[in-house]
């Protein structure tokens, strides 16, 4: 070993022009939290609760809270049950539907809750005898007695289930092709199992961080969807946020800082999902969440 | 040369029995198309539900916007009215302009951003921005108007905050939460964080050996995203800018709560209809509808197209 | 009457029928292999035999009835998948219990079986292990055991060792042969490596294009190949086109040689013949200028020069430039290999015994 040894290189760390616009744009995502939680707090000389306070007390609150949940529990279980056993099928046994499951589930991009709205209001509201025929008769069925579904929660609830559909669709038809659907059913088959055994023993277990995410989404999309409900008339917990918010700008912020800690909580569990299941399957497309509202 | 072994057929048992089972007619089995049927059949429950909720509602806009709202004959009308009334092309100019501007600059900075998030090296703090930015791009509608209100409104928080340490009244200089600008202001909101989310995949295909080989032959940083990462990452960026303008151009609750109508966009303009608005009867309605449905089909399909291009590109399934 | 038999079964994908026409006769008891190579319609037979595909045409029997129309589900067969298919939500018991718990036996019956199983194919241990916590070879053995599980008529094997290491490849599969052995089981076996198939089968069906070329024992087919393609699937073989001069005498006119062969009784004087000789029926020896060139007496000899010398452990081969274009394959024993060189010049012997001889049709294409 030599006397003189090598003078330590001098390390180049380049801060980053790259991590500039970061910074601004967490700046820019901050401020508005943080602007909304002190105006909702700020009281004379400390934080207050009032606010907080007489929300909770307002039975208006409880109430379309309750609604609000109802709307969302029912979504989310009806998107679930309809779309996971015919994602499976499709996967299984009709894989030419693919792009007619693509179109469908991407729809509701082009098609967004404003226009369904216009949409299903003169659907199940006016005669019309072309889509009496194309539905083979259920629109007239379903517009009067018994059912007489225009402007209620049940409509809403539908409506709730295809705007959801592309959150749904995309995370549990990657947890089908990540887990080797097709071999594992005939391995099953094989065993004795038949299609709806292997479907819930099978098939579901393994796929249950990709619906439970399907679901979340759905959740917190229906927790504060507003256009659809507006404009059916029906009393969600969005729209009291909003006629509060239109009279008392602090209860208004209050609220809005609530509702963040509800998607934050949501998203959360995601992501907490998803890292737990690491170790069998990994869902990028999980954390894309978009806003349509 | 096909040969034949000089010992005889396959197998002496097989010879005998075969002679005799290729005496019986072989019928053909089960066709094809009826297990196919079966197939298509299982996917009822779920094309009735998209039939009933989905797809007849959008044919019913398309049919209604050929009506006439008063008399129920076909025409051409409602289009006439939406192409040339002023009030109706200025919806259509504003959805635009409001949905393209926030889209670029969601997705300007949203990119740059996306880019500052690729390159961190502490794995913690990179999923924690991740996970930041998914909330942020749930978090519209509504609440979001009322914190904007609450942050940049007239007696908002930063308002206030700005007047006492620099002495600037921002209404004063110009601007104003309630106008349009306000609105891409608003929106660019949801809109940068959602192309945090949609580039990061995106930036994760860049292979590290691509940036190696093209150094190795003598290109520059600045060479290397000219001539090789930003071609590759065109297509994702163009899908993403699509998105975006895609999820703004049909947003109205924002829009709503923050001016309650006195901003003409075509959603605001639809919701009058819905409601029962005299102002706008339900076949212009349609027609405006039916304008919407073929803008944002537009950019929804040039995302499909695009992200398939990508996909090919980055080698990924 | 076979216990598993195909009769006429034919499947066609398009215009292509990756299985065409085969009738098929699998004993009770017996360990049949098919071998081909990829996209031979193996596979898809194997998978019509489990119920996984249905034949266009013909009828699939096990032990007197007609099953073809039965779904998977309903036959009684165990399969056991190329890529081990191991239900990752389960540990290896779970899994093996599967197929007990769809029938409804008892819980504590199901527990003894298990650890049956489990032990029959060496896994005792790994019981609550889950597969992702197993080597390939180890969830392949797993595999076997849910497959056997339910005491299946017939199990049906598809590549298995195919994703494994060279050396488990050859541990496991004698593992396989002795189990089925010891349970007396049908097993129907899908494989291209036809060192496995000749190690393991007591009968293997070559096939290829969809159509069954030779069904015979290991032995018969190595030595006894009934088509060219067999000859060349089946081990490596040195081929000769030619026409035989005299079939009493076993004379073969072959390019510039003539060969002897062993007397024929089947074939006639003039016919077009293809002779399949084995490498390791070729012996080598130094050329001497004084040595006659062929036919010295009843052996067959060939002059030629090394062209390639290619040590493989216990036998070294030899590529030997014989004429034009023909080069012919010689494994030679490496302790008797030794001193020959590239470049040397070599005389190749070989018996009229160790030519197989195969009817060429002229009329078909080649």
């Amino acid at each position: 070993m030599s006397a003189a040894q090598a003078k330590p290189r001098p390390v180049r760390r380049s801060f980053g022009f790259n991590k500039i616009f970061l910074i601004l744009a967490i700046i820019y995502l901050l401020v508005p939290l943080v602007a909304t939680l002190f105006f909702g707090l700020a009281g004379s000389g400390g934080i207050d609760f009032s606010t907080f306070q007489q929300i909770i007390g307002d039975p208006n609150f409880r109430q379309t809270l309750i609604l609000s949940l109802e709307l969302a529990f029912s979504t989310t279980i009806l998107a679930i049950v309809l779309v996971t056993p015919t994602a499976y099928w499709v996967h299984l046994r009709v894989p030419k539907a693919r792009p007619l499951m693509d179109f469908l589930t991407l729809m509701p991009f082009a098609v967004p809750a404003i226009i369904m709205s216009l949409g299903l209001v003169e659907l199940y509201g006016t005669n019309d005898t072309l889509t009496s025929v194309l539905s083979f008769g259920l629109v007239p069925v379903l517009s009067y007695d018994p059912f007489n579904i225009i402007d209620t929660p049940q409509l809403l609830v539908c409506a709730y289930v295809i705007l959801s559909l592309p959150f749904v669709y995309r995370p549990i038809d990657n947890s089908l092709r990540a887990i080797n659907t097709t071999t594992l059913t005939e391995a099953a088959y094989s065993l004795g199992s038949g299609w709806w055994r292997t479907f819930l023993t099978v098939v579901l277990p393994n796929i249950w961080p990709g619906i439970i995410s399907a679901a979340l989404l759905t959740f917190s999309t229906v927790m504060g969807e507003f256009t659809l409900a507006s404009l059916f008339g029906i009393f969600t917990f969005p729209i009291y946020l909003d006629e509060i918010g239109q009279e008392n700008a602090r209860e208004a912020a209050s609220l809005a800082i609530l509702s963040f800690i509800f998607t934050l909580i949501c998203v959360l569990a995601i992501i907490f999902l998803v890292r737990r299941s690491a170790g069998r399957i990994r869902d990028d497309s999980e954390l894309e969440i978009v806003a349509t509202k | 040369m096909k040969l034949q072994g000089a010992k005889g057929p396959a197998s002496k048992v097989d010879v005998v029995r075969g002679a005799e089972l290729e005496a019986r007619p072989r019928r053909l089995r089960g066709t094809p198309w009826v297990y196919h049927l079966k197939g298509w059949l299982g996917l009822v429950p779920f094309l009735l539900f998209c039939l009933l909720f989905e797809l007849l509602p959008a044919v019913i806009i398309i049919q209604g916007s050929f009506t006439d709202s008063i008399t129920g004959a076909i025409t051409l009308n409602n289009y006439q009215r939406m192409l040339s009334q002023a009030q109706n092309l200025h919806a259509f100019q504003t959805s635009i302009y409001l949905s393209l501007s926030s889209a670029l600059v969601g997705a300007v900075f949203g990119f740059l951003a996306a880019y500052g998030v690729y390159r961190l090296r502490t794995g913690w703090l990179r999923n924690f921005l991740v996970g930041f930015s998914s909330i942020t791009a749930n978090f519209a509608g509504v609440p979001l108007a009322f914190a904007f209100i609450a942050t940049l409104g007239a007696n908002g928080f930063m308002t206030v905050a700005i007047h006492n340490w620099f002495h600037v009244n921002l209404y004063d200089i110009g601007f104003n939460l309630y106008t349009l600008g306000g609105l891409v202001l608003v929106y660019t909101y949801f809109q940068l964080p959602l192309m945090i989310l949609v580039m990061i995949p995106a930036l994760n295909g860049l292979r590290p050996e691509w940036r190696e080989a093209a150094t190795n032959l003598g290109a520059s940083g600045f060479t290397y995203w000219r001539r090789v990462a930003l071609p590759i990452l065109m297509p994702s960026l163009i899908a993403a800018t699509m998105l975006l303008f895609a999820n703004s151009f049909g947003a109205y609750a924002t829009a709503y709560a923050l001016a309650q109508g006195a901003i003409n966009i075509v959603p605001i303009l639809i919701s009058f209809v819905v409601a029962g608005n005299i102002q706008i009867d339900t076949g212009l309605g349609n027609a405006l509808a039916v304008g919407m449905i073929v803008v944002l089909l537009a950019a929804v399909s040039l995302h499909t197209v695009l992200v398939r291009r990508a996909s090919v590109w980055g080698g990924r399934p | 009457m076979a216990f598993l038999e195909l009769e006429g079964v034919t499947k066609q994908f398009g215009r292509v029928a990756a299985v065409d026409n085969i009738y098929l006769a699998v004993e009770k008891g017996e360990f049949l292999t098919i071998l081909g190579p990829s996209g031979c319609g193996k596979t898809t037979m194997l998978r019509m035999i489990a119920g996984f595909e249905t034949p266009n045409q013909g009828e699939i029997l096990l032990d007197g009835e007609d099953i073809t129309d039965r779904p998977a589900s309903k036959r009684p067969m165990g399969m056991v998948f190329q890529s081990y298919a191991l239900f990752p939500h389960l540990s290896a018991e779970e899994n093996i219990a599967f197929g007990m718990r769809t029938r409804h036996i008892p819980r504590d019956l199901i527990k003894r079986r298990c650890a049956e199983l489990l032990d029959l194919v060496g896994l005792a241990e790994m019981a609550r292990r889950y597969p992702h916590q197993l080597s390939g070879g180890q969830q392949q053995r797993v595999a076997l055991a849910r497959a056997l599980a339910v005491e299946p008529k017939v199990l049906l094997l598809d590549e298995p060792l195919s994703a494994l290491d060279a050396k488990v490849r050859v541990s496991l599969r004698n593992e396989i042969r002795r189990i089925q052995q010891q349970l007396k089981m049908t097993a129907i076996y899908v494989t291209h490596d036809q060192e496995e198939a000749l190690a393991i089968s007591d009968r293997i069906a070559v096939m290829n294009g969809g159509k069954i070329q030779q069904l015979d024992e290991p032995e018969e087919i190595y030595s006894h190949p009934r088509t060219a393609f067999a000859a060349t699937f089946v081990g490596a073989s040195n081929q000769f086109k030619g026409i035989l001069e005299s079939a009493a005498e076993g004379r073969c006119r072959t390019g510039d040689y003539t060969l002897r062969i062993a007397p024929q009784t089947t074939l006639q004087d003039g016919e077009a013949v293809l002779i399949v000789v084995r490498p390791e029926e070729l012996t080598i020896q130094r050329a001497n200028a004084s040595a006659a060139p062929q036919a010295n007496g009843t052996i067959n000899s060939i002059r030629g020069v090394i062209d390639l010398r290619t040590f493989l452990g216990p036998f070294t081969r030899f590529h030997v430039h014989v004429a034009d274009a023909i080069i012919l394959t010689a494994d030679v024993p490496s302790q008797q290999a030794r001193g020959y060189e590239s470049g040397q010049e070599v005389v190749l012997s070989f018996p009229p015994e160790a030519c197989q001889i195969l009817q060429a049709m002229p009329d078909q294409p080649s």
